[in-house]
């Protein structure tokens, strides 16, 4: 084994002594401010839930409204475009912008539901399996090799081609697809954090093992979990569309299926599928820098 | 008088880091010299830069550090003035430079013997035959038993001992004038240090190569050193014969390092240096030891004192050797 | 002197092996081969021998954060093996650890007060504050100003975060402490610091303390009687003059005579042994003495027979056929 030498040979700035209030919100608002990426993600963020929960005051028709007097209105800067229809309408003249609109509804609570429902079950496996490791790991990880083999897209169809496609139904096969990511990468982690002496220190103390992997190891994957999680939250609304698409989505306006619609138009109304398309793209770079933001503000060495 | 003539002059040296946080001035100002086939010891603690100090003679200081300041002269040529493509050829050949890991340095692609081979081939011109048995040859000088078999052993099946000498074997094959070697024994164990010191000694006394042995342990300077430089917080603080440093020494920090340094013998109490090194960022106004010494004085937290020659051959840079305070107070 | 607490723990035996990954033959590492211990109560012990012989393994075996192949552990008349997990729990406040790395023996994302607080959180030894009383209490008794209370591992230097293992291990009042070469990492100005704090606190709470090193030097400053390990064995142990002025194993003369000399006086003095040979491998250990690959006095009986560790005058233990005998000085 080998003698790990002090090898950071910077002296580090002295702990300073004043500012010892502990929990102050301060403390996370004056580093919001002054990160720029934070706060544009942020923003985005907080204006796309807005824009979903207060979607019904927002919209100006409703998602549904069939307007055959307006089938493919272009968006109102274009020729034949108009004020009626700020981003135009689809092939069955309903309004671009209402739909996608109500379509945050839908998309943000799939989106982010299943990541949650993912990002559990993963982390809870990563870390037993990565912990006890032995037969609870072994068995656990031939599970996860067995299940990479099915691609989600697949298991999802499957299950969805049997079950009704309700929300919910979406959200739990989505995010019992895909917690094998979050698996892996906590279970590596913790193999090698769980070799490190403070767990060890912990141990020779009595603190339990649930404890242990709570208080010092969860706090410590959790950089890398938050980074999987904004990624995914991008690929869960595309897995949604591509569902939709495939006309396993369930019955309501979503991103996903705005934008499948308008995919068999691209060449006649490129607009129908184009901004829901923006939409998800500003939705997920948004949830990106808050992410990368939260991940810096929970680790206590990037903090200044 | 051969010996006494001057193979490295570094003068007034300053190597800086431009970090995201400010300056780092890691070496600071460092003047010192080595004669030819001298073994010259350059002892501190962590981050006082002794590392950068060894990478900025051998040319390999990498962005965000740069030399701001000073010369290095090696055999009448500036090696700061060096373009790449010369440095190349000082290092290897006339400097070899022995590091701390030595598994890191070492290719573990191929077999010790070949990059023994290969590194002759590069500097001498010799066939292949030939560089192969010299490179035996240099293997059994640094101690390697079977040195055949070891000879086509990959790196990582070889323990560290063997392979810090390896190294040694592969920085003589140029016949150096000058070996740095980086704390070369600090990786290994107690019984290992002594046999590569051993050897270290022995051959730089052999093909009278000079010696810039880099360490924290004052002990590895008892066993090796002609002469001893003190570095703290970029700047040499001492510089003397190994005699006089370890029976008087002038600076309190040298004073204090020997003091707080267990030894086998005598029982006394430890004396601890209280406090720590100062973050480089923040260096403290005056003698940057001011903050920890026990004979600080007001002058020596706003004035910066020059190193000075307080005996013949023993410079030191405090202001406790300052004439105007009578001199001396300790040591 | 027949006294139930002569003695916090005693070692009986005890054996830790690995197996050896992808090895087709059933090969184990012996990292602990047969150790046989007595630890008394309120002394200093030290340990020492060359990377890879074992000592953590010991000294994590000592704490049962491992458990051992073989063998027994009795601390205070109770046999660990036979202990409950839960009564298990209770025990483990009687021994606690310091580690060598200050890096990574504090966890980065809590604060110094949870950490020095978790030991008595977990035990519900204190809360409230009352807790805090005691965090901050410990932290003067180690030296550490009390503003840095809510700081984290990572704003402090090696030193610094050596006291606040050491704060975290004294906060259950336990009576044994094992410190795992717990000055190794640190720079030689601070290394006497932590030194010094460890025989304060070793006398003022009268623990027992089993210090590990590599550096004899160390180890004979802070040790009343050292134990030298040698690829999983004890070879020699002694009161600390005994082994260094009446060194009796071979390996404990290697280990001496490779210290560096603490003065360029004694460099024409200095006796050297050059071995070349290094340690062999605990997986594959020498027949006969452990020893004898290196030894300059082995003979053919060294080669077939295995010392045992043996008394060879008050408390002098050595495992070895030909002792050294030296006449005093
Ligand atoms: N690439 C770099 N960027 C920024 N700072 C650096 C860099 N390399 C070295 N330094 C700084 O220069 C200082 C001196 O470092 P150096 O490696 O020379 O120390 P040292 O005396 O060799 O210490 P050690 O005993 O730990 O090897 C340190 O404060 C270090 O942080
Ligand atoms: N978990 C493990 N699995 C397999 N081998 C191990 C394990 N832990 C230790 N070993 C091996 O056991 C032997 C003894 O290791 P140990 O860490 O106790 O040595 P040490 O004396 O503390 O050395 P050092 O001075 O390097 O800390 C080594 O050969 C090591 O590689
Ligand atoms: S038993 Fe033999 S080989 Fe082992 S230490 Fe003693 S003399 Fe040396
Ligand atoms: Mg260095
Ligand atoms: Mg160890």
């Amino acid at each position: 084994m080998e003698i790990q030498k002090e090898t950071s040979t910077a002296p580090l700035t002295e702990p300073s002594k004043k500012n010892t209030t502990k929990y102050s919100i301060i403390k996370w608002i004056i580093p919001l401010l002054k990160s720029k990426t934070g706060m544009l993600g942020i923003s985005i963020v907080a204006i796309v839930c807005f824009t979903a929960v207060f979607a019904p005051l927002l919209a100006p028709y409703k998602p549904e409204k069939v307007d055959f007097s307006a089938i493919s209105t272009p968006p109102f800067w274009m020729d034949g475009g108009s004020f009626n229809h700020i981003l135009g309408t689809d092939n069955l003249g309903r309004d671009l912008l209402s739909r996608i609109i109500y379509g945050a509804q839908i998309s943000l609570l799939v989106g982010i539901s299943s990541v949650g429902v993912a990002g559990v079950i993963g982390v809870i496996i990563g870390l037993t399996s990565g912990y006890y490791g032995g037969l609870v790991d072994t068995l656990l990880m031939r599970f996860v090799d067995a299940n990479i083999a099915i691609p989600s897209i697949l298991f999802a169809l499957v299950v969805l081609g049997f079950m009704s496609p309700t929300i919910i139904t979406l959200i739990i096969v989505i995010g019992v697809s895909s917690w094998i990511g979050y698996a892996r990468v906590v279970r590596s982690e913790v193999l090698s954090l769980k070799e490190r002496e403070y767990v060890k220190a912990a141990k020779s103390i009595g603190v339990r093992n649930g404890t242990i992997m709570r208080r010092h190891l969860l706090p410590n994957v959790s950089s890398s979990v938050i980074v999987i999680a904004t990624t995914s939250v991008a690929t869960t609304i595309i897995t949604e569309a591509s569902l939709s698409f495939l006309g396993l989505g369930p019955q309501a306006v979503t991103w996903g299926k705005v934008l499948s619609d308008g995919r068999d138009y691209l060449s006649t109304s490129w607009w129908i599928a184009t901004f829901p398309g923006i939409a998800i793209t500003i939705t997920v770079l948004g949830i990106i820098f808050l992410g990368d933001y939260l991940r810096d503000m929970l680790d206590p060495r990037i903090q200044e | 008088m051969d010996k006494m003539e001057n193979l490295l002059q570094v003068k007034e040296l300053k190597t800086h880091f431009m970090t995201m946080n400010g300056v780092v001035p890691s070496v600071n100002g460092v003047t010192f010299n080595i004669k030819k086939g001298e073994k010259v010891a350059l002892v501190g603690e962590s981050g006082s830069g002794k590392s950068v100090t060894s990478l900025s003679i051998m040319g390999l200081i990498e962005e965000p550090g740069k030399i701001v300041n000073g010369s290095i002269i090696f055999d009448e040529r500036n090696l700061v003035d060096l373009r790449e493509k010369e440095m190349e050829k000082i290092r290897g050949n006339d400097i070899a430079m022995i590091f701390q890991e030595p598994l890191t340095s070492l290719n573990p692609l191929f077999p010790v013997g070949k990059q023994i081979r290969e590194s002759l081939l590069l500097h001498q011109k010799i066939t292949r035959k030939e560089a192969k048995q010299r490179a035996i040859e240099l293997l059994k000088k640094v101690g390697i038993p079977m040195p055949e078999q070891v000879y086509s052993s990959y790196p990582h099946s070889l323990s560290g001992g063997m392979r810090q000498r390896v190294m040694i074997a592969i920085a003589l094959s140029c016949e150096p004038k000058l070996i740095i070697a980086d704390e070369p024994t600090t990786a290994l164990d107690v019984t290992i240090q002594a046999q590569i010191l051993g050897i270290l000694n022995e051959l730089s006394e052999l093909e009278n190569t000079a010696l810039l042995i880099i360490t924290h342990d004052l002990g590895v300077v008892a066993e090796i050193a002609d002469r001893v430089m003190v570095m703290y917080c970029g700047q040499i603080v001492e510089e003397a014969d190994v005699f006089s440093i370890f029976d008087s020494p002038l600076h309190p920090y040298t004073e204090a390092l020997l003091k707080s340094t267990p030894r086998l013998n005598g029982q006394e109490k430890l004396a601890s240096i209280e406090g720590r090194v100062p973050n480089p960022l923040h260096m403290p106004k005056g003698c940057t030891f001011h903050t920890r010494c026990p004979y600080a004085i007001e002058k020596c937290s706003s004035n910066v004192p020059a190193i000075q020659e307080f005996r013949p051959n023993h410079h030191v840079r405090c202001w406790l050797a300052d004439e105007e305070e009578g001199g001396i107070k300790i040591g | 002197m027949v006294d139930n607490n002569e003695y916090v723990l005693e070692i009986k035996g005890l054996k830790k092996y690995y197996k050896v990954p992808n090895s087709t033959t059933k090969a184990y590492l012996k990292a602990v081969d047969g150790i046989d211990l007595k630890v008394r109560t309120g002394e200093t012990l030290g340990i020492v021998g060359e990377s890879g012989c074992g000592k953590s393994t010991l000294g994590n075996l000592i704490v049962k954060l491992i458990e051992p192949t073989q063998g027994e552990i009795i601390s205070s008349g109770i046999n660990l093996n036979e202990l409950k997990p839960k009564q298990l729990r209770n025990k483990r406040r009687e021994m606690q650890i310091i580690f060598q790395d200050p890096y990574s023996s504090l966890n980065p994302r809590m604060r110094i007060f949870d950490i020095i607080a978790e030991p008595l959180v977990t035990h519900k030894l204190a809360r409230g504050s009352a807790l805090k009383e005691r965090v901050l209490q410990l932290m003067e008794v180690v030296g550490l100003d009390a503003d840095y209370l809510t700081r984290y591992p990572h704003e402090f230097s090696g030193g610094q975060r050596q006291r606040i293992g050491i704060a975290r291990a004294l906060a259950l009042n336990p009576k044994v402490i094992v410190c795992d070469e717990p000055v190794s990492a640190l720079d030689v100005s601070i290394q006497a610091q932590i030194l010094n704090l460890l025989i304060k606190l070793q006398k003022k709470f009268d623990l027992t303390l089993i210090f590990i090193a590599h550096g004899i030097q160390a180890v004979n400053y802070i040790s009343d009687r050292i134990a030298v390990m040698y690829l999983g064995k004890i070879v020699e142990i002694a009161g600390k003059e005994q082994i260094m002025n009446h060194t009796k194993h071979p390996y404990t003369e290697l280990l001496l005579s490779s210290v560096p000399i603490s003065h360029p006086k004694y460099r024409n003095e200095k006796v050297k042994t050059v071995i070349n040979r290094e340690s062999p491998s605990p997986v594959n250990l020498p027949s006969g003495c452990r020893f004898h690959t290196r030894c300059p006095y082995a003979n053919e009986k060294c080669k077939k027979e295995d010392p045992d560790l043996v008394e060879m005058k008050d408390g002098h233990f050595v495992a070895c056929h030909y002792p050294i005998i030296k006449e005093n000085r």
